[in-house]
């Protein structure tokens, strides 16, 4: 792309804007016009054991449901075979799902970033990295560079596969799990944060019991809404049930709610035209 | 109540011709008693208005009377003016003008902003959807809206032997600073209501953005919650129902209606406490302020509030749609949940 630019003289595919739908309620969430869109990168963080793992997959399961055709690979930096076996046992339908597993060697004699650029360099339509942090330390100690070296390198990959620079010509989608902190807030660079698309969080309404609800939230969100929560659950079955009910009630009350500043411009509207019609028939000033 | 009808007096409150003006207290000048000015507007208030407003401003009408007995109107103006400047900054109030005699006939303190009649429209339309209750009957005047709805599923609790009341009733309550939820409960044998916010903490509201909407939507989930009033009612009754009303709470009842506007004549028929003040004087008995509390009334305190409800509920002195009838309701429950003057005592003649 040139230096400067008009965006009326940029040009992009329609098919750009088909998003991947999951068919569930967390398409609108995903989007303001539904679905997870291409060529973006969401971050995904939350509180331990909230179902950050598991609300990914279930949502590129669904995608796959969808769209059969779309290739979809979840890089495992966190949960190695065994793990993820008992996972799949508990879970069948993650089963299907391409899984690169990245785990450190402790013999220093593999390095995982070239097979990561070559799997990504073949073009995938969504890749799931969980987590970011445990890959960029894996990186970090593998080409022995700095955790902001490696930060670098994996964010150059991101944005460089968002805008299809593959074989396959895939504007790459990826769904980056991150850690937080003990207080629960995101673990990363400012530069991170600046660089994502949008931060989806998975919270518990009390983050001390493990079994209040949970709840996704995006505190930022380049193409959808912020600040609306939809609860969710996770069943034995497998399935993230989410709670399209209360989804629906707290954006008509989000709706009502913007509302209410007009209503009152136009009350108080009222209520100087009233006063000044008194006043003008008292000939007061 | 039909929904059709419920709509059709929705619609009518929304399209009355409200006019409100939030403001901050510090940004209110007083002119004189009976005009102030408000973003450039000189508006002109009822004596109610001005009450409040001085009470917002830390004085009140028998201080500002004092100074101005000394230091005239001027004097008086600048009390309210000084006052008013030393407010904490942020607290907001909303006026409400009559539309047709264009003076300030509303005041009351606010959040963040007013609560608009749409959002309290909207929210219950949501709560009746959600929770599987119908509307029952509507209260409004200017500034209050009563909303009692009827769960589609009637549940009922014995409050005493042979006193059953309809025990999963809700009221919504709106005015301009702030909304509330209730339980609302009906007593069969006379269909008298009663009414009793469920929890201070959750159920009432001065903003109403959407977290706090959503927690007042989901309340009828909490079981405990809604069944703690009914708890505490129970044991409030059973101890009314035991104890003698003193003159004291007696003259609190009375004024209970008098203050709602009800005539001293009808107040009196529901509450005889002029009457018992002169049978008490005929026996050589002066009743004053000390002696109040602990002189016997002629009834229990149970019956002295039934009287209050039965007026609340039944009355043909308010139109079916004024809120002082709600009003009358929750002071009655505010004087069946004190103290008691008068303990139950064991008599030979018990």
């Amino acid at each position: 792309m040139e230096t400067i630019v008009k965006m009326r003289d940029v040009k992009l595919r329609a098919s750009l804007f088909a998003n991947y739908t999951t068919g569930t309620v967390l398409d609108e969430l995903l989007c303001s016009y539904r679905g997870l869109p291409k060529g973006v990168n969401y971050m995904v963080v939350g509180d331990p054991g909230v179902g950050k793992t598991t609300v990914i997959l279930d949502l590129l399961a669904n995608v796959m449901k969808y769209a059969p055709e779309a290739k979809v690979l979840f890089v495992s930096a966190e949960m190695n075979e065994i793990d993820l076996a008992v996972y799949v046992q508990r879970f069948p339908k993650f089963g299907d799902i391409d899984i690169m597993f990245i785990e450190p060697d402790i013999e220093g004699k593999k390095r995982h970033l070239p097979l990561l650029q070559e799997q990504l360099n073949k073009g995938w339509d969504i890749v799931a990295i969980d987590s970011f942090n445990e890959l960029q330390g894996i990186i970090k100690e593998e080409e022995n560079i700095t955790s902001h070296q490696a930060e670098t390198y994996l964010l150059s990959l991101i944005k460089k596969h968002n805008k299809a620079m593959n074989e396959a010509k895939k504007n790459t989608t990826f769904l980056t799990i991150q850690q937080v902190t003990k207080r629960g807030n995101f673990m990363g660079t400012n530069r991170l944060k600046h660089m994502i698309s949008a931060m989806m969080e998975l919270r518990l309404d009390n983050p001390k019991n493990v079994f209040s609800d949970r709840y996704i939230i995006f505190s930022k969100h380049r193409r959808g809404d912020v600040g609306v929560k939809l609860y969710f659950s996770l069943s034995t079955t497998g399935d993230v049930n989410y709670n399209e009910r209360r989804f629906n009630e707290e954006r008509r009350l989000r709706h009502i709610h913007s509302n209410i500043s007009s209503q009152i411009r136009d009350f108080a509207n009222k209520f100087e035209n009233v006063i000044n019609t008194k006043n003008l028939q008292n000939g007061n000033s | 109540m039909e929904t059709a009808e419920y709509q059709k007096q929705r619609d009518e409150i929304l399209n009355r011709p409200m006019c409100f003006r939030e403001a901050a207290v510090e940004d209110i000048e007083a002119l004189d008693d009976k005009h102030y000015k408000v973003a450039g507007m000189t508006v002109e208030v009822i004596p109610d208005v001005a009450r409040r407003l001085d009470k917002y401003i830390g004085t009140n009408s028998q201080q500002v009377g004092q100074v101005k007995r000394y230091y005239g109107e001027y004097g008086a103006t600048n009390l309210r003016n000084y006052l008013g400047r030393s407010v904490k900054p942020g607290k907001k109030v909303v006026l409400q003008a009559n539309a047709t005699t264009g003076k300030v006939t509303g005041v009351e303190r606010i959040g963040e902003h007013m609560i608009v009649p749409q959002t309290f429209f909207d929210f219950a339309d949501m709560f009746m959807d959600r929770n599987n209750y119908l509307p029952h009957k509507m209260e409004f005047r200017d500034n209050r809206i009563h909303l009692m709805l009827e769960a589609t599923n009637p549940q009922y609790h014995s409050l005493l032997k042979g006193d059953d009341v309809l025990s999963n009733g809700i009221m919504l309550s709106w005015q301009p600073g702030q909304m509330a939820v209730s339980n609302f409960y009906v007593r069969l044998v006379c269909s008298n209501g009663m009414t009793r916010v469920i929890d201070e903490n959750v159920a009432r509201t001065s903003t109403a953005t959407p977290q706090v909407l959503t927690e007042m939507l989901y309340l009828p989930d909490n079981q405990l919650l809604m069944s703690t009033n009914l708890s505490t009612l129970q044991e409030k009754v059973i101890e009314a129902a035991r104890c003698r009303a003193s003159l004291r709470e007696m003259k609190t009842a009375k004024e209970i209606l008098l203050s709602n506007g009800v005539d001293d004549v009808v107040a009196e028929e529901y509450v005889p406490y002029k009457e018992l003040v002169k049978e008490y004087k005929e026996a050589g008995h002066r009743i004053n302020a000390k002696n109040r509390a602990y002189a016997e009334g002629n009834q229990n305190v149970w019956e002295l509030y039934n009287n209050l409800t039965e007026f609340a509920t039944h009355n043909h002195e308010f139109t079916s749609h004024d809120p002082r009838r709600t009003s009358i309701l929750i002071e009655s429950m505010n004087l069946l949940d004190k103290e008691r003057d008068l303990k139950p005592r064991l008599t030979l003649n018990s």
